[in-house]
C-alpha cells in the first residue's frame, strides 16, 4: 500500500487526490488505492519492466505474490488509477502479528 | 449559480449552537433562494419548533449541547417522516454519523465545506438525493458486512447488499463521481442515486426494526410512540 501512494506521490501532479478503502471480508482483505491523476498508457508497465524498472510488479505484485494474495492495477487515461491488493486473511494475519514487515 | 427548481424553494430548517455560523448558514441559504424558516439552538428546541415550521430540509449540527444529533435526528424522523435531515460534523465523528443515517439522516457533509458545498448538499437534499461523501461509503459498506458477519440466528431479516450496490458503493468510497460510476457501469445517473440510496433505504428500515425488537423485548413499547421523542 505504501508502494502504491508512493506511485502517486512520485508520478501524479500536486493537484491529485488519492482515496484507500480498507475491506475486512470473511475471506480476505481488500485495500483499494485509486487517484485521480493522470492515469498510465497502455503498454507502460511492461515498458519500465523491460527498461528493469520494477516498481509495480516486484514491490506490489510480487509482495502480494509472495503472501498468497494478488494485486491488480487498472487505468484509465485521465480518469486515474485503481490498484486492488487482495490477500487470503491467514496471511494477511501473519503480516499483522510478524514483527518488521514494512 | 443557485440553479432555480423547487428545491430553491425548499423550507430549511438550520440547527447549531453557535449563533455566528448557524446565521450565517441561514444567511447564505436565504440568498441561495431557500426559505429559511425557522433556526433552533439546540435539540429540544429543534423538536418543538419542526411542527410549526414545517421544514423540508434540517441542516443539523450533529454536536448539539443537550442531546445528540442522533437523537435529534431520530426524534424528527418519528414526528415528521418526510423531512430529510441533512448532518453536518466535524471530522472523527464517522460513528455518530453512521447512527445519524441510521436514524434516518440522508445526508452528511463536513463542517470544513465551503458555502458552496453546502448549497450543493441542501439543493441534493431537498431534491430527495442522498448526499454521500467517500468516507460515509465505507462507512456504510463496513455496516453491512458487519451485519452480515453477526452470529447465525441473529440473521433474520439482516439487510444485505447487492453485487450492484457493493459494486457502486465501493466506487463511491474511493471518489468517483455519480457521474463517473454512471459512465463506467453504463447506467444513468438516476440510477447509480437509487442505488445509494436503496443502501441507505436498507440500513434504516433494519434500524426502525431492531428498535421495535428492542423496545417489545425490554416492554418499552410504549415509550417509542411516533411524535414522542425520548427525553421530551
Amino acid at each position: 500500500m505504501r508502494a502504491a501512494l508512493d506511485n502517486i506521490q512520485r508520478h501524479c501532479g500536486e493537484t491529485t487526490r488519492a482515496w484507500v478503502l480498507v475491506e475486512d471480508e470473511p475471506e480476505l482483505v481488500r485495500v483499494t488505492i485509486r487517484d485521480d491523476g493522470p492515469g498510465i498508457p497502455d503498454g507502460r508497465l511492461a515498458q519500465a519492466a523491460a527498461a528493469g524498472r520494477f516498481g509495480i510488479s516486484h514491490s506490489i505484485s510480487g509482495r502480494l505474490r509472495d503472501l498468497g494474495g494478488t494485486a491488480t492495477v487498472s487505468s484509465v487515461l485521465g480518469e486515474g488509477t485503481v490498484v486492488e491488493l487482495r490477500l487470503p486473511c491467514a496471511a494477511a494475519i501473519a503480516v499483522a502479528t510478524s514483527p518488521g514487515t514494512a | 449559480m443557485p440553479d432555480v427548481n423547487q428545491s430553491a424553494k425548499a423550507r430549511v430548517m438550520v440547527v447549531d449552537d453557535h449563533p455566528m455560523w448557524r446565521d450565517a448558514v441561514a444567511r447564505d441559504l436565504t440568498e441561495a433562494g431557500y426559505a429559511v424558516v425557522a433556526t433552533a439552538a439546540d435539540g429540544a428546541q429543534a423538536l418543538r419548533v419542526a411542527g410549526a415550521a414545517r421544514p423540508d430540509v434540517v441542516v443539523l449540527d450533529l454536536r448539539l449541547p443537550d442531546m445528540s444529533g442522533v437523537e435529534v435526528t431520530r426524534g424528527l424522523q418519528a414526528a415528521h417522516p418526510a423531512v430529510r435531515v441533512l448532518v453536518l460534523s466535524a471530522s472523527g465523528e464517522q460513528q455518530d454519523v453512521l447512527d445519524a443515517v441510521k436514524a434516518g439522516a440522508v445526508g452528511y457533509l463536513l463542517k470544513s465545506a465551503t458555502g458552496q458545498e453546502l448549497l450543493d448538499a441542501v439543493r441534493r437534499t431537498a431534491d430527495g438525493e442522498a448526499v454521500f461523501t467517500p468516507g460515509l461509503a465505507a462507512l456504510v459498506l463496513g455496516e453491512f458486512r458487519r451485519l452480515s458477519a453477526a452470529p447465525a440466528g441473529a440473521g433474520r431479516g439482516v439487510p444485505r447488499l447487492s453485487e450492484r450496490e457493493t459494486e457502486i458503493l465501493r466506487m463511491v468510497a474511493t471518489g468517483l463521481s455519480y457521474k463517473q460510476i454512471a459512465t463506467r457501469l453504463v447506467l444513468s445517473h438516476r440510477t447509480v442515486q437509487n442505488h445509494v440510496q436503496n443502501t441507505l433505504g436498507k440500513l434504516q428500515l433494519h434500524n426502525r426494526v431492531e428498535l421495535v425488537r428492542y423496545a417489545i423485548e425490554h416492554g418499552l413499547a410504549g415509550e417509542f410512540e411516533a411524535g414522542e421523542p425520548a427525553g421530551s
